[in-house]
């Protein structure tokens, strides 16, 4: 498979009253042509920004350092505006969030996706009228003539979503960030999404970037998965390995604190404790003061990612321990 | 089609309530239109007759009915003091009236709008206290000290043109429009300011939406996100403040308008009061009060055509 994204040390600050907090630390990852890579964490941990990273879509007081960003071959790391812009949409698109609020409440959702192909394309404004209706139809909505001109606020969440979709699409990208693109919907919404986006993955070979709080869904729509905790990766592999054998107690953790049925009148696990500020990290490992196992060397020195398995980091000092924690 | 209709009707209800008071009010206050034509020691024939010719000895109602019949045939009656029909009177000065609001209203926009998303994109601390400071300084300014000042400075100091000596556009447009400049720009100051105020706001808020970042993730840079997306948003708030300026400076700038000595719909307005020519002003009060119905109510479709979400109940 060919590579087509690949970080390497990407480090994100922000200024905060003239201190300088670090949000994501020497993250490397790799993408590869039509595969999903998942990013999990709690929210804070810095998954939505290690992406958003990649066009320059930060707010203004941050700033991102890498050794380099290879896309297609080509570095795009500290890139200027107009040259990410050709990038943005093109070659990578973004699904959001909040589904409501992504849109421009006072334009048509046609025309919203019609001034991509205005954008990025050469075609005729009737040419792109057609295009645009055919991709509306593509992601799976009815009626779609007189959808075209609807507005945002007459539609409901799942349709938006289609919408962002097909725009995301227009260009064919070869990277399509979908950050938590299902977090705002019903669960049987959310499963249409999902099959469509994983339909669009199968046939135009988009890579997707998918980011989400649900491990259930990352095991659905993902090849690989990248655990991050406070701006670091702890643990990363294949979806199968990372899920069905964890070695960082965090992962754990997180499965753990997924509702289970069959143990219904048990009290529902949760991780002791919570994600910590940015600004008062810990020296060490990034998760010791909320994991069970930790020892003096976990809170005055930060373990390295290390490959246990094949393909499956983990940056942890005592996997094995943590393997032996009862297992689901 | 039905907002349309609902509209028209509330706002021709609100003119007909209006009529009434302005009628009503020149009934309550003292003093009559006769003695203020004939003065005190006019003879009983002469008062007589011009109640007789005004129609003053009828019921108030019957007056109403007629004021208001005639005033829809377009006729309001004749000025007492320039014996000249009402309607001649205000129709040959709302054209200069209409002139320096259409000339202060455009200055207003091709100088705030792009001034505020200037001020908006390079939005830092040093730069907001700055607007913050300029903008309340051209709203605290007095227009009529600004209008002094300008015919100091530019009329008799620079001579571009002649204070006092109003040039009618139609003897001469070049020297007509220079002559309206100055007192436009004096209009239009403190509304610039007004204008950047709560422009450069919404603006610097809608920059933070969601729909901002979609935009710019669809690969517009700044000029594409701000004039196809943000600005369209950031008005709505702007375009009722517009409104009340246009209404404001149609219906006249009696301060400006007296230190230019422009004879528009401000200045008429003054001398009908002094005069206390009852029908001219009853005419301008009911004339101005249909310029604000008519500018809220095109207001209101202007609303309704730029933001959708607007949904006829909530009006």
């Amino acid at each position: 498979m060919k590579k087509i994204l690949e970080v390497k040390n990407m480090s994100i600050d922000f200024i905060h009253k003239k201190t300088k907090i670090n949000a994501v630390s020497k993250l490397s990852y790799e993408l590869y042509e039509n595969e999903v890579l998942g990013i999990v964490g709690e929210s804070g941990c810095g998954k939505s920004i290690s992406v958003m990273s990649l066009l320059g879509l930060l707010s203004s007081g941050a700033s991102v350092e890498a050794d380099h960003i290879q896309f297609k071959g080509r570095d795009i790391n500290g890139l200027d505006v107009k040259a990410l812009s050709k990038i943005r949409g093109q070659e990578i698109a973004i699904i959001f969030q909040e589904p409501m609020t992504s849109l421009n409440p006072l334009m048509t959702v046609g025309k919203q996706i019609l001034e991509m192909y205005e954008l990025h394309t050469d075609l005729s404004l009737k040419e792109a009228l057609n295009e645009t209706l055919e991709m509306m139809e593509k992601v799976g909505l009815k009626n779609v003539s007189s959808l075209y001109h609807a507005y945002p606020h007459e539609l409901s969440g799942g349709m938006i979503q289609r919408i962002m979709i097909a725009m995301a699409m227009v260009c064919q990208p070869s990277i399509l960030i979908a950050d938590e693109p299902t977090t705002a919907l019903d669960v049987t919404i959310q499963a249409q999404i999902l099959n469509l986006m994983r339909a669009l993955n199968q046939k135009s070979h988009t890579a997707i970037l998918f980011i989400s709080h649900d491990l259930g869904v990352i095991k659905e729509m993902c090849d690989r998965v990248m655990v991050m905790y406070l701006g670091y990766v702890v643990e990363s592999g294949d979806v199968m390995a990372v899920l069905n054998a964890p070695y960082h107690p965090y992962t754990k953790g997180l499965l753990k604190s997924i509702p289970n049925p069959q143990k219904r009148h048990e009290r529902l696990y949760s991780i002791p404790g919570r994600v910590p500020n940015m600004s008062d990290r810990p020296v060490g490992c990034p998760f010791c003061e909320r994991c069970e196992k930790a020892t003096e060397k976990c809170s005055a020195q930060l373990p390295e990612l290390r490959e246990l398995d094949k393909g499956h980091h983990v940056r942890c000092f005592y996997p094995e321990m943590a393997s032996e924690m009862e297992s689901l | 089609m039905r907002y349309l209709i609902k509209k028209t009707g509330s706002a021709i209800i609100t003119l007909v309530i209006v009529s009434f008071m302005t009628f009503g009010i020149f009934e309550l206050i003292p003093g009559d239109p006769v003695t203020a034509k004939l003065g005190i020691e006019a003879d009983q024939e002469q008062i007589e007759a011009l109640i007789q010719e005004h129609g003053l000895d009828k019921p108030f109602i019957v007056r109403y009915k007629n004021w208001v019949i005639s005033a829809i045939k377009g006729d309001l009656g004749m000025s007492l003091r320039f014996d000249e029909p009402v309607t001649k009177l205000i129709k040959d000065r709302v054209k200069v009236t209409a002139m320096l609001t259409i000339l202060s209203l455009s200055m207003t926009i091709m100088i705030a709008v792009p001034l505020s998303i200037f001020i908006a994109k390079y939005n830092n601390k040093l730069i907001g206290i700055l607007t913050s400071i300029a903008t309340q300084v051209g709203m605290a300014v007095p227009s009529f000290w600004v209008g002094i000042m300008m015919t100091y400075f530019f009329g008799l100091t620079l001579r571009l043109f002649i204070p006092g000596r109003y040039v009618s556009v139609d003897d001469n447009f070049t020297e007509g429009m220079l002559y309206l400049f100055f007192p436009a720009v004096a209009i239009a100051i403190p509304k610039i300011a007004t204008v950047i105020r709560y422009l450069r706001n919404a603006i610097v808020e809608q920059l933070e939406a969601n729909y901002v970042r979609t935009a710019y993730a669809k690969g517009f840079v700044f000029k594409g996100v701000m004039y196809r997306h943000v600005l369209r948003n950031a008005l709505i708030p702007v375009i009722t403040i517009m409104g009340m300026m246009i209404a404001d400076v149609l219906g006249g700038s009696l301060i400006i308008e007296q230190v230019f000595t422009i004879p528009g719909i401000g200045r008429l307005l003054v001398m009908a009061i002094n005069n206390r020519d009852y029908f001219l002003v009853q005419g301008m009060v009911l004339y101005i009060a249909t310029i604000i119905i008519g500018i809220n109510f095109l207001v209101d479709l202007i609303y309704h055509w730029i933001d959708p979400r607007i949904k006829i109940e909530t009006l």
